[in-house]
């Protein structure tokens, strides 16, 4: 199977194109067949590569197959090569579980969709550059997958691009994919500059050596490897949603609710958490990158989560939320604890799946809106959404033995825990701490007042909604059950190994060892303490939301709306961020625009290119035209003038090209050319002191004089046609020593 | 009497005709003007025949002579054949293209 690791990607390509080409002519189960089997199979292969096949390599590195040779031009050479260690493994693994389960929520959930064929087309897509991008052990093979999955995004985000809404939500999210992705990109040239490679394992190893011209100073005093890592990050924090570029995310939830399961849940905004977990070996050489991508991280999980208190449309919630728990992933990475952000990339994909898919059959319940004021009491209605809700919930305020509660804990101990920064830094390390627990806090709560005022109390619908309300299909509730299970006993995988003192027993973050190095080691009390805050957290952010939305909108939740009006006016319009952006850059943006439009467009290519050169066309076709008017008499005046031309032409005397001037000493011998044709006899005249006055003539061109000083002299030769009297001449500078 | 009198004469006999030809609208008078230009080459002929003491040149004006009957017969009846088509002879105004 070693050569076989290709076919994870090929394989949703294939569906891919299949339904591209044909999807519109397919019947609709042939269509879903096709896309959720060709996930499938990808699922399969890649379990089968990693659970039988990759034993026996991870200590080397992994499945590694090179397929072809990109570019080689120069110092550079890029080949396409495929990578499937424990780190890829488990994201393929991810991405194809996940992805299976959503192809089959999908098939209920549009259903009704006229678009059917093309949603599947995408979904495979985006699935086959996911792929691309997690296996890439090159990094402009990852760069492809990267941009891939950018694309699938948009695609799928404006799939309803009827509505212009959607159409620039998709917009919004390319183009800011698009700016992370430049440096991404500058991150990529400096790193080729400083090793001249741009292979994985190769960079790496430049990295680890701990010499070479990463460490150099490159600018500012910061080595060359602190801004190949910030750039980098930028790119991450682009594809991952981090401040300042995930206002794209929250706007993408105008796409259907399996991609914002898929895509904005559990996949590609994990791409940035899993670049920097695989780039670990370059963070881990500059502490200070590291503490910007935890502060970075601690900031946006704070910020967002405070956003989420206030909105009222159910994937919104989810939207900040997820920026949020990204957050939480960049501490677990840039704190040097990379198993513990993977494990928690791996713990979110589950729940966060299983809550937006909740969301999509809340939605599909209640009409097709997702207006929270709205709800209410649908725990009676739909008992199976609810369970499943019920679980993911707690498993995403980090309630013990659910999944999140663990990876959550792995988290905030390894911030508080990390050996990465010394002395100028160590105060990164508490602070992200204690940003994190705050955020944790806020995520129990705002995912808490979501549970209350959807599920509990009674329902503030209207009549013609609540007559409709019903619970879904088997093909959308069996996903998340399976989601639900993976949420509830995924943490199993990843028990701490300070708590029992038995590390072994952390089977999730033994199998990531040979990529990402073991897990932290953290104090057994620090361990202890930490689970402890974490449980007293949770609780407390459960309770005071049931304070303010047990059952519905009580008391308190009045009360403070009454007493802060701007601020939760503010909040809710998630810090005018948005409105800020437009302020600063997209109108300057939009004015050069405009401005360049009319400047470039209409004056310089439509006046003076298109019309001014058809103006000049006219004025020579006016011109010509006036030889052809169909008038005889003037057909005949231009005949005569051309009898005069070709008269003129007929009797002026044939001129050679150049005078062949050979210089000896004072001596000038000119010999220019075959001298008069049979037809004519010429009369060649020299005049070599420039005296105007004919020194030598003869028949024949060839003439000799002695000069008498030195100097530069111009010999002129005049060709006279005694016939006719019209004469040519021709000059020649020669200087004589 | 010297040669590049009579050539002189020719000459200009030419250049009237020519320029009849060019710039008359009347279609009579671009007929008379071509018969001009004949005449004229005709003295030529003469007058280099008289100096050079070859009278081919003699035999050639009666050439021209006879060419320029036959040509003026063809071109009058061209010209009557416009007349009828056109209802002018303005040569200005005889022409199909616009303008």
């Amino acid at each position: 199977m070693l050569f076989n690791l290709w076919l994870i990607p090929f394989l949703p390509f294939l569906g891919a194109a299949t339904l591209i080409l044909f999807g519109q002519a397919m019947r609709r189960d042939w269509v879903h067949l096709v896309a959720t089997l060709a996930i499938g199979a990808s699922f399969l292969v890649a379990a089968d590569a990693f659970f039988f096949n990759l034993p026996a390599v991870a200590e080397a590195g992994g499945l590694r197959d090179v397929l072809w040779t990109w570019m080689a031009s120069g110092d550079l050479t890029v080949e396409v090569v495929l990578r499937l260690d424990v780190l890829s493994g488990v994201m393929c693994l991810v991405i194809t579980f996940i992805g299976a389960l959503i192809h089959i929520y999908s098939a209920g959930y549009m259903s009704h969709d006229a678009d059917y064929a093309r949603f599947f087309a995408y979904l495979n897509l985006f699935c086959g550059s996911m792929l691309v991008l997690v296996l890439g052990d090159s990094l402009p093979v990852m760069f492809v997958g990267w941009e891939g999955v950018g694309l699938c995004s948009y695609l799928l985000i404006g799939f309803w691009y009827s509505e212009t809404a959607n159409a620039d939500a998709g917009k919004k999210a390319f183009i800011t994919n698009r700016v992370g992705d430049f440096g991404f990109l500058l991150g990529m040239f400096l790193l080729f500059y400083a090793t001249g490679t741009l292979d994985i394992p190769e960079l790496l190893a430049h990295a680890r050596s701990g010499a070479g011209a990463l460490v150099e100073p490159f600018w500012l005093g910061m080595p060359l490897a602190f801004w190949a890592a910030l750039f980098l990050f930028i790119g991450a924090a682009g594809k991952s949603a981090q401040i300042p570029l995930y206002v794209w995310l929250p706007d993408a939830m105008a796409g259907p609710t399996p991609v914002s399961a898929l895509i904005h849940a559990a996949t590609m905004v994990t791409a940035g958490v899993y670049m920097v977990a695989r780039m670990g070996a370059l963070y881990a050489i500059t502490p200070a990158a590291m503490a910007i991508v935890a502060l970075v991280g601690a900031a946006t999980a704070l910020f967002a989560a405070i956003i989420g208190f206030a909105q009222n449309d159910f994937k919104k919630v989810l939207a900040y939320s997820t920026v949020s728990q990204l957050g939480f992933m960049f501490v677990g990475v840039g704190v040097g604890a990379y198993g513990a952000g993977i494990f928690h990339l791996f713990t979110h994909a589950f729940f966060k799946a299983g809550l937006f898919l909740c969301a999509g059959s809340v939605m599909h319940a209640m009409s097709g809106s997702g207006d929270i004021t709205k709800m209410g009491g649908l725990r009676r209605k739909l008992p199976w959404t609810h369970g499943v809700f019920w679980v993911c919930w707690l498993a995403i305020c980090g309630v013990p033995i659910f999944s999140g509660f663990f990876s959550k804990d792995a988290i905030v101990a390894s911030a508080f825990g990390t050996h990465a920064f010394s002395e100028g830094l160590a105060w990164v390390a508490p602070t992200v701490g204690v940003l994190l627990l705050l955020a944790a806090l806020g995520t129990a709560f705002y995912m808490s007042r979501l549970y209350f005022l959807v599920f509990t109390g009674e329902s503030r619908a209207d009549e013609h909604t609540k007559a409709h309300i019903h619970e879904s299909p088997i093909e959308m509730v069996a996903p998340l059950v399976v989601l639900a299970v993976g949420a509830a006993l995924g943490g199993l995988l990843g028990i701490p190994g300070a708590l029992f003192n038995h590390p072994e027993w952390n089977l999730f973050f033994h199998w990531l060892e040979p990529a990402v190095g073991p897990e932290m080691h953290l104090d057994h009390t620090l361990e202890l303490a930490m689970i402890v805050i974490s449980i007293v957290i949770a609780g407390g952010g459960i309770l005071l939301a049931y304070v303010f939305y047990g059952g519905g909108y009580r008391t308190p939740a009045h009360n403070f709306a009454r007493s802060f009006p701007r601020f939760v006016a503010l909040v809710r319009d998630k810090f005018r961020v948005d409105e800020l952006y437009g302020f600063l850059i997209i109108r300057p943006i939009r004015y050069l625009a405009q401005g360049l439009f009319f400047l470039v467009d209409r004056i310089l290519i439509d006046r003076i290119l298109v019309h001014g050169v058809a103006l000049v066309v006219d004025v020579f076709a006016r011109m010509a035209r006036t030889l052809q008017v169909g008038d005889v008499q003037r057909h005949l005046a231009v005949f005569g003038i051309g009898l005069l031309v070709l008269f003129y032409l007929a009797i002026k005397p044939p001129v050679p090209d150049d005078l062949n001037v050979t210089v000896e000493g004072v001596h000038v011998q000119v010999d220019a050319g075959e001298g008069s044709p049979i037809s004519r006899q010429l009369i060649y005249e020299f005049d070599f002191d420039e005296d105007g006055l004919p020194d030598k003539h003869g028949n024949t061109p060839q003439a000799s004089f002695s000069y008498e000083g030195r100097g530069t002299y111009r010999i002129k030769m005049t060709v006279l046609d005694p016939r006719w009297g019209s004469s040519r001449s021709l000059e020649k500078t020669v200087s004589i020593q | 009497m010297p040669t590049h009198l009579y050539i002189m004469l020719s000459l200009v006999l030419f250049l009237i005709g020519a320029g009849g030809v060019l710039l008359r609208r009347n279609a009579l008078i671009v007929l008379m003007g071509i018969e001009l230009m004949l005449n004229a080459g005709n003295l030529a002929f003469l007058a280099f025949a008289r100096s050079l003491g070859d009278e081919k040149g003699q035999v050639f004006a009666f050439f021209v002579i006879a060419l320029a009957a036959a040509e003026a017969a063809v071109g009058l009846a061209i010209l009557v054949g416009l007349f009828r088509t056109r209802q002018t002879v303005n040569l200005d105004e005889a022409s199909l293209m616009r303008r």
